[in-house]
Protein backbone atom coordinates (compact mmCIF):
# COMPACT_ATOMS: atom_id res chain seq x y z
CA UNK A 1 0.00 0.00 0.00
CA UNK A 2 1.19 3.62 -0.56
CA UNK A 3 1.84 5.49 2.37
CA UNK A 4 0.77 8.84 2.45
CA UNK A 5 3.03 11.76 1.88
CA UNK A 6 4.47 13.89 4.65
CA UNK A 7 5.42 10.78 7.08
CA UNK A 8 9.09 10.65 7.98
CA UNK A 9 10.60 7.42 8.00
CA UNK A 10 10.06 7.11 11.84
CA UNK A 11 6.05 7.13 11.45
CA UNK A 12 6.68 4.85 8.96
CA UNK A 13 8.15 1.81 10.70
CA UNK A 14 6.48 2.76 13.79
CA UNK A 15 3.61 2.22 12.13
CA UNK A 16 4.61 -1.10 10.46
CA UNK A 17 5.91 -2.08 13.88
CA UNK A 18 1.78 -1.17 15.35
CA UNK A 19 0.47 -3.21 12.38
CA UNK A 20 2.67 -6.52 13.08
CA UNK A 21 1.85 -6.29 16.91
CA UNK A 22 -2.06 -5.98 15.73
CA UNK A 23 -1.15 -9.37 13.66
CA UNK A 24 0.47 -10.69 16.67
CA UNK A 25 -2.53 -9.80 18.89
CA UNK A 26 -5.15 -11.55 17.15
CA UNK A 27 -3.16 -14.19 16.72
CA UNK A 28 -2.55 -14.61 20.80
CA UNK A 29 -6.46 -14.13 20.68
CA UNK A 30 -6.67 -17.38 18.35
CA UNK A 31 -4.02 -19.56 19.83
CA UNK A 32 -5.11 -19.11 23.45
CA UNK A 33 -9.21 -20.10 22.38
CA UNK A 34 -7.87 -22.36 20.02
CA UNK A 35 -6.05 -24.09 22.62
CA UNK A 36 -8.62 -24.19 25.26
CA UNK A 37 -10.50 -26.29 22.65
CA UNK A 38 -7.64 -28.51 21.62
CA UNK A 39 -6.34 -29.42 24.74
CA UNK A 40 -9.61 -30.04 26.93
CA UNK A 41 -9.23 -33.22 27.85
CA UNK A 42 -5.28 -33.17 28.08
CA UNK A 43 -2.86 -32.19 31.03
CA UNK A 44 0.57 -31.72 30.20
CA UNK A 45 2.92 -33.01 33.62
CA UNK A 46 5.98 -34.71 33.96
CA UNK A 47 7.12 -37.05 37.12
CA UNK A 48 10.79 -36.55 38.65
CA UNK A 49 13.10 -36.05 41.51
CA UNK A 50 14.59 -32.55 39.93
CA UNK A 51 11.97 -29.89 39.86
CA UNK A 52 14.17 -28.42 37.15
CA UNK A 53 14.19 -30.89 35.12
CA UNK A 54 10.07 -31.77 35.53
CA UNK A 55 9.15 -28.64 34.48
CA UNK A 56 11.43 -28.72 31.57
CA UNK A 57 9.63 -31.97 30.72
CA UNK A 58 6.57 -30.50 30.85
CA UNK A 59 7.18 -27.59 28.87
CA UNK A 60 8.39 -30.06 26.15
CA UNK A 61 5.15 -31.68 26.73
CA UNK A 62 3.27 -28.70 26.01
CA UNK A 63 5.57 -27.55 22.71
CA UNK A 64 5.41 -30.99 21.19
CA UNK A 65 1.47 -30.61 21.60
CA UNK A 66 1.73 -27.43 19.46
CA UNK A 67 4.09 -28.67 17.16
CA UNK A 68 1.96 -31.60 16.63
CA UNK A 69 -1.89 -31.27 17.07
CA UNK A 70 -2.63 -27.37 17.18
CA UNK A 71 -0.11 -27.45 13.72
CA UNK A 72 -2.62 -29.53 12.56
CA UNK A 73 -6.01 -27.99 13.28
CA UNK A 74 -4.48 -24.68 11.50
CA UNK A 75 -2.05 -25.58 8.87
CA UNK A 76 -2.67 -29.23 8.05
CA UNK A 77 0.79 -30.42 8.87
CA UNK A 78 2.93 -30.86 11.71
CA UNK A 79 5.71 -28.33 12.37
CA UNK A 80 8.72 -30.53 10.63
CA UNK A 81 11.99 -30.43 12.65
CA UNK A 82 11.77 -29.29 16.72
CA UNK A 83 14.84 -28.29 18.26
CA UNK A 84 15.45 -27.37 22.04
CA UNK A 85 18.21 -26.94 24.60
CA UNK A 86 16.15 -28.57 27.39
CA UNK A 87 16.59 -25.04 28.82
CA UNK A 88 13.53 -23.04 27.90
CA UNK A 89 14.74 -22.59 24.31
CA UNK A 90 13.16 -23.95 21.21
CA UNK A 91 12.66 -23.65 17.48
CA UNK A 92 10.42 -24.88 15.58
CA UNK A 93 10.99 -25.01 11.64
CA UNK A 94 8.09 -25.46 9.13
CA UNK A 95 9.54 -26.43 5.81
CA UNK A 96 6.20 -25.45 3.93
CA UNK A 97 3.84 -23.12 5.42
CA UNK A 98 0.78 -23.17 3.50
CA UNK A 99 -0.05 -19.56 3.98
CA UNK A 100 3.26 -18.65 2.32
CA UNK A 101 3.17 -21.10 -0.57
CA UNK A 102 1.83 -18.38 -3.35
CA UNK A 103 4.30 -15.90 -2.59
CA UNK A 104 6.76 -15.33 -5.82
CA UNK A 105 9.99 -16.54 -5.58
CA UNK A 106 12.67 -14.33 -5.50
CA UNK A 107 10.84 -11.09 -4.62
CA UNK A 108 12.23 -8.89 -1.76
CA UNK A 109 8.42 -7.29 -1.77
CA UNK A 110 7.26 -10.87 -0.81
CA UNK A 111 10.10 -11.46 1.63
CA UNK A 112 8.66 -8.03 3.49
CA UNK A 113 4.81 -9.33 3.15
CA UNK A 114 6.00 -12.96 4.45
CA UNK A 115 7.52 -11.27 7.49
CA UNK A 116 4.28 -9.29 7.85
CA UNK A 117 2.15 -12.39 7.77
CA UNK A 118 4.69 -14.59 10.40
CA UNK A 119 3.48 -12.41 13.01
CA UNK A 120 0.13 -14.06 13.38
CA UNK A 121 1.82 -17.56 13.76
CA UNK A 122 3.84 -16.47 16.05
CA UNK A 123 0.95 -14.66 18.32
CA UNK A 124 -0.85 -18.39 18.28
CA UNK A 125 1.99 -19.50 19.25
CA UNK A 126 2.21 -17.69 22.24
CA UNK A 127 -1.27 -17.71 22.94
CA UNK A 128 -1.49 -21.23 22.90
CA UNK A 129 1.39 -21.50 25.47
CA UNK A 130 -0.04 -19.02 27.52
CA UNK A 131 -2.83 -21.02 27.75
CA UNK A 132 -1.18 -23.91 29.01
CA UNK A 133 0.40 -21.92 31.68
CA UNK A 134 3.80 -21.24 29.58
CA UNK A 135 4.84 -17.33 29.39
CA UNK A 136 7.41 -16.92 26.55
CA UNK A 137 8.43 -14.63 23.72
CA UNK A 138 7.80 -15.76 20.15
CA UNK A 139 9.92 -14.71 17.28
CA UNK A 140 10.13 -15.91 13.70
CA UNK A 141 12.49 -16.11 10.78
CA UNK A 142 12.09 -16.16 7.10
CA UNK A 143 14.34 -19.37 5.85
CA UNK A 144 13.18 -18.84 2.44
CA UNK A 145 16.01 -19.64 -0.11
CA UNK A 146 14.48 -17.96 -3.31
CA UNK A 147 12.43 -20.59 -4.94
CA UNK A 148 11.28 -22.19 -1.99
CA UNK A 149 9.24 -19.31 -0.24
CA UNK A 150 7.39 -21.27 2.45
CA UNK A 151 10.32 -21.99 4.87
CA UNK A 152 10.22 -20.26 8.17
CA UNK A 153 11.08 -20.77 12.00
CA UNK A 154 9.71 -19.66 15.05
CA UNK A 155 12.04 -19.09 18.30
CA UNK A 156 10.43 -19.62 21.59
CA UNK A 157 12.47 -18.03 24.88
CA UNK A 158 10.29 -19.02 27.87
CA UNK A 159 10.87 -16.49 30.64
CA UNK B 1 -30.97 -22.27 -13.71
CA UNK B 2 -33.38 -24.92 -11.78
CA UNK B 3 -33.58 -24.93 -7.88
CA UNK B 4 -31.79 -27.94 -7.19
CA UNK B 5 -29.28 -27.76 -9.93
CA UNK B 6 -27.70 -24.63 -8.40
CA UNK B 7 -27.97 -26.45 -4.96
CA UNK B 8 -26.53 -30.12 -5.94
CA UNK B 9 -23.83 -28.13 -7.92
CA UNK B 10 -23.04 -26.26 -4.59
CA UNK B 11 -22.85 -29.87 -2.77
CA UNK B 12 -20.30 -31.28 -5.42
CA UNK B 13 -18.55 -27.70 -5.15
CA UNK B 14 -18.09 -28.28 -1.41
CA UNK B 15 -17.10 -31.88 -1.18
CA UNK B 16 -13.85 -31.24 -3.33
CA UNK B 17 -12.91 -27.67 -2.12
CA UNK B 18 -9.87 -27.87 0.46
CA UNK B 19 -11.07 -27.04 3.66
CA UNK B 20 -10.08 -25.32 6.95
CA UNK B 21 -10.94 -25.93 10.19
CA UNK B 22 -14.27 -24.27 11.64
CA UNK B 23 -13.24 -22.50 14.86
CA UNK B 24 -10.32 -21.21 13.57
CA UNK B 25 -12.16 -19.56 11.15
CA UNK B 26 -14.69 -18.09 13.64
CA UNK B 27 -11.98 -17.33 16.12
CA UNK B 28 -10.20 -15.91 13.41
CA UNK B 29 -12.96 -13.38 12.37
CA UNK B 30 -13.54 -12.59 16.20
CA UNK B 31 -10.09 -11.35 16.51
CA UNK B 32 -10.23 -9.24 13.40
CA UNK B 33 -13.48 -7.79 14.61
CA UNK B 34 -11.59 -6.93 18.06
CA UNK B 35 -9.12 -5.05 16.30
CA UNK B 36 -11.36 -3.23 14.18
CA UNK B 37 -13.01 -2.26 17.10
CA UNK B 38 -10.57 -1.04 19.17
CA UNK B 39 -9.12 1.17 16.12
CA UNK B 40 -12.30 2.61 15.80
CA UNK B 41 -12.73 3.49 19.51
CA UNK B 42 -15.96 1.27 20.54
CA UNK B 43 -17.71 3.18 17.82
CA UNK B 44 -20.13 0.29 16.55
CA UNK B 45 -21.62 2.18 12.71
CA UNK B 46 -17.34 2.47 12.03
CA UNK B 47 -17.07 -1.08 12.68
CA UNK B 48 -19.42 -2.10 10.58
CA UNK B 49 -18.29 -0.19 8.03
CA UNK B 50 -15.04 -0.78 7.90
CA UNK B 51 -15.96 -5.01 8.33
CA UNK B 52 -18.50 -4.43 5.26
CA UNK B 53 -15.46 -2.82 3.27
CA UNK B 54 -13.62 -5.83 4.31
CA UNK B 55 -16.16 -8.18 2.75
CA UNK B 56 -16.01 -6.01 -0.01
CA UNK B 57 -12.14 -6.66 -0.93
CA UNK B 58 -12.94 -10.51 0.02
CA UNK B 59 -15.87 -10.17 -2.66
CA UNK B 60 -14.35 -9.33 -5.35
CA UNK B 61 -11.31 -11.58 -5.33
CA UNK B 62 -13.74 -14.58 -4.19
CA UNK B 63 -16.26 -14.26 -7.56
CA UNK B 64 -13.23 -14.64 -9.92
CA UNK B 65 -12.39 -18.30 -7.80
CA UNK B 66 -16.28 -18.90 -7.79
CA UNK B 67 -16.22 -18.54 -11.35
CA UNK B 68 -13.16 -20.86 -12.37
CA UNK B 69 -14.32 -23.71 -10.20
CA UNK B 70 -17.82 -23.89 -10.56
CA UNK B 71 -19.84 -24.42 -13.78
CA UNK B 72 -22.63 -22.16 -13.13
CA UNK B 73 -24.45 -21.50 -16.09
CA UNK B 74 -25.05 -18.20 -17.50
CA UNK B 75 -28.22 -16.28 -15.07
CA UNK B 76 -30.70 -14.93 -16.93
CA UNK B 77 -32.20 -12.22 -14.38
CA UNK B 78 -31.78 -11.90 -10.79
CA UNK B 79 -33.47 -14.48 -9.91
CA UNK B 80 -31.59 -17.02 -11.35
CA UNK B 81 -28.31 -15.15 -9.86
CA UNK B 82 -29.97 -15.27 -6.31
CA UNK B 83 -29.97 -18.77 -6.83
CA UNK B 84 -26.69 -19.33 -7.54
CA UNK B 85 -25.54 -17.56 -4.78
CA UNK B 86 -27.44 -18.70 -2.28
CA UNK B 87 -27.63 -21.94 -3.05
CA UNK B 88 -23.74 -22.72 -5.08
CA UNK B 89 -21.76 -20.09 -3.76
CA UNK B 90 -22.28 -20.01 -0.20
CA UNK B 91 -22.44 -23.81 -0.26
CA UNK B 92 -19.18 -23.69 -1.65
CA UNK B 93 -17.21 -21.60 0.04
CA UNK B 94 -18.87 -22.10 3.53
CA UNK B 95 -20.85 -25.27 3.70
CA UNK B 96 -24.16 -23.80 4.86
CA UNK B 97 -27.29 -24.31 3.16
CA UNK B 98 -29.58 -21.09 2.57
CA UNK B 99 -32.51 -20.42 1.57
CA UNK B 100 -33.14 -18.15 -1.07
CA UNK B 101 -36.71 -15.36 -0.70
CA UNK B 102 -37.16 -13.48 -4.09
CA UNK B 103 -39.22 -10.72 -2.78
CA UNK B 104 -39.20 -8.97 -6.18
CA UNK B 105 -37.05 -8.92 -9.96
CA UNK B 106 -35.08 -6.68 -7.89
CA UNK B 107 -34.84 -8.14 -4.82
CA UNK B 108 -34.20 -11.14 -2.62
CA UNK B 109 -32.94 -11.98 1.14
CA UNK B 110 -30.37 -15.11 2.22
CA UNK B 111 -31.73 -17.20 5.09
CA UNK B 112 -28.82 -18.60 6.64
CA UNK B 113 -29.87 -21.07 9.18
CA UNK B 114 -26.31 -21.74 10.23
CA UNK B 115 -23.38 -19.41 10.59
CA UNK B 116 -20.14 -20.45 10.65
CA UNK B 117 -18.62 -16.47 11.57
CA UNK B 118 -20.76 -16.45 14.71
CA UNK B 119 -19.80 -19.33 16.49
CA UNK B 120 -18.87 -19.17 19.51
CA UNK B 121 -19.93 -15.34 19.83
CA UNK B 122 -21.80 -13.98 22.35
CA UNK B 123 -22.25 -9.61 21.88
CA UNK B 124 -22.32 -7.32 25.03
CA UNK B 125 -25.62 -5.83 25.85
CA UNK B 126 -24.89 -2.34 24.89
CA UNK B 127 -23.06 -3.51 21.40
CA UNK B 128 -26.24 -6.41 20.16
CA UNK B 129 -28.11 -3.69 18.40
CA UNK B 130 -25.82 -1.68 16.82
CA UNK B 131 -22.81 -4.31 15.74
CA UNK B 132 -23.82 -5.83 12.98
CA UNK B 133 -21.14 -8.66 13.59
CA UNK B 134 -21.82 -10.52 10.37
CA UNK B 135 -22.02 -8.00 8.04
CA UNK B 136 -18.99 -9.02 6.04
CA UNK B 137 -21.41 -11.22 3.91
CA UNK B 138 -22.86 -8.12 2.93
CA UNK B 139 -19.75 -6.67 1.51
CA UNK B 140 -18.47 -9.89 0.21
CA UNK B 141 -22.29 -9.97 -1.92
CA UNK B 142 -21.76 -6.36 -2.65
CA UNK B 143 -18.20 -6.87 -4.49
CA UNK B 144 -18.60 -9.88 -6.31
CA UNK B 145 -21.81 -8.65 -7.32
CA UNK B 146 -20.32 -5.42 -8.45
CA UNK B 147 -17.44 -7.26 -10.40
CA UNK B 148 -20.48 -8.93 -12.27
CA UNK B 149 -22.01 -5.52 -13.28
CA UNK B 150 -24.73 -5.45 -10.67
CA UNK B 151 -24.54 -2.41 -8.32
CA UNK B 152 -26.29 -3.39 -5.33
CA UNK B 153 -27.15 -2.84 -1.78
CA UNK B 154 -27.06 -5.45 0.82
CA UNK B 155 -28.13 -5.77 4.73
CA UNK B 156 -28.28 -7.56 7.57
CA UNK B 157 -32.25 -7.58 8.16
CA UNK B 158 -32.02 -10.65 11.15
CA UNK B 159 -29.49 -11.72 13.15
CA UNK B 160 -28.78 -14.69 15.56
CA UNK B 161 -26.48 -12.33 17.46
CA UNK B 162 -29.03 -10.07 18.20
CA UNK B 163 -31.68 -12.46 19.26
CA UNK B 164 -33.42 -13.36 15.85
CA UNK B 165 -33.98 -17.18 15.42
CA UNK B 166 -32.07 -17.13 11.93
CA UNK B 167 -29.74 -14.62 9.86
CA UNK B 168 -31.57 -12.66 7.00
CA UNK B 169 -29.05 -10.97 4.63
CA UNK B 170 -31.51 -8.65 1.83
CA UNK B 171 -29.93 -7.75 -1.38
CA UNK B 172 -31.04 -4.97 -3.45
CA UNK B 173 -30.42 -4.58 -7.25
CA UNK B 174 -29.98 -1.02 -7.71
CA UNK B 175 -28.03 -0.60 -11.02
CA UNK B 176 -27.00 -3.08 -13.68
CA UNK B 177 -23.66 -1.14 -14.75
CA UNK B 178 -22.36 -1.17 -18.10
CA UNK B 179 -18.95 -2.74 -19.25
CA UNK B 180 -16.93 0.34 -20.08
CA UNK B 181 -12.98 -0.07 -20.83
CA UNK B 182 -12.49 3.96 -19.80
CA UNK B 183 -12.16 7.10 -21.84
CA UNK B 184 -8.44 6.11 -23.07
CA UNK B 185 -9.88 3.46 -24.72
CA UNK B 186 -12.47 4.91 -26.92
CA UNK B 187 -12.63 5.14 -30.18
CA UNK B 188 -11.91 8.12 -32.10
Amino acid sequence: STPPSGESEEELIFAKEMAAAKMERMGYSVGFRLCERLAQNRTFSASGKDPAMVAAAAQLEAVKFLCKEVWMEIFRKQIDKLQTNHRGVFVLKDLELRWLTRLPPNQEAARVTAIQLLAFPCGIIRGTLSNLGISAVVSCDFLADGQNMSACSFNIKIK
Amino acid sequence: MSKSTAASNGQNLWAKIPKANAELFALTYGALVTEVMRDADGNAHEVNEQLEKIGYSIGIRSVDEFLAKSNAPYCKSLEDTAQVVGKTAFRMFLGINCDVQQHSPTNFSLILQENPLSLFVELPENYKETLQYTILYCGVIRGAMEMLNYKVECSLVKSTLRGDDVDEIKVDLKQVLQDGAGDDYKEE
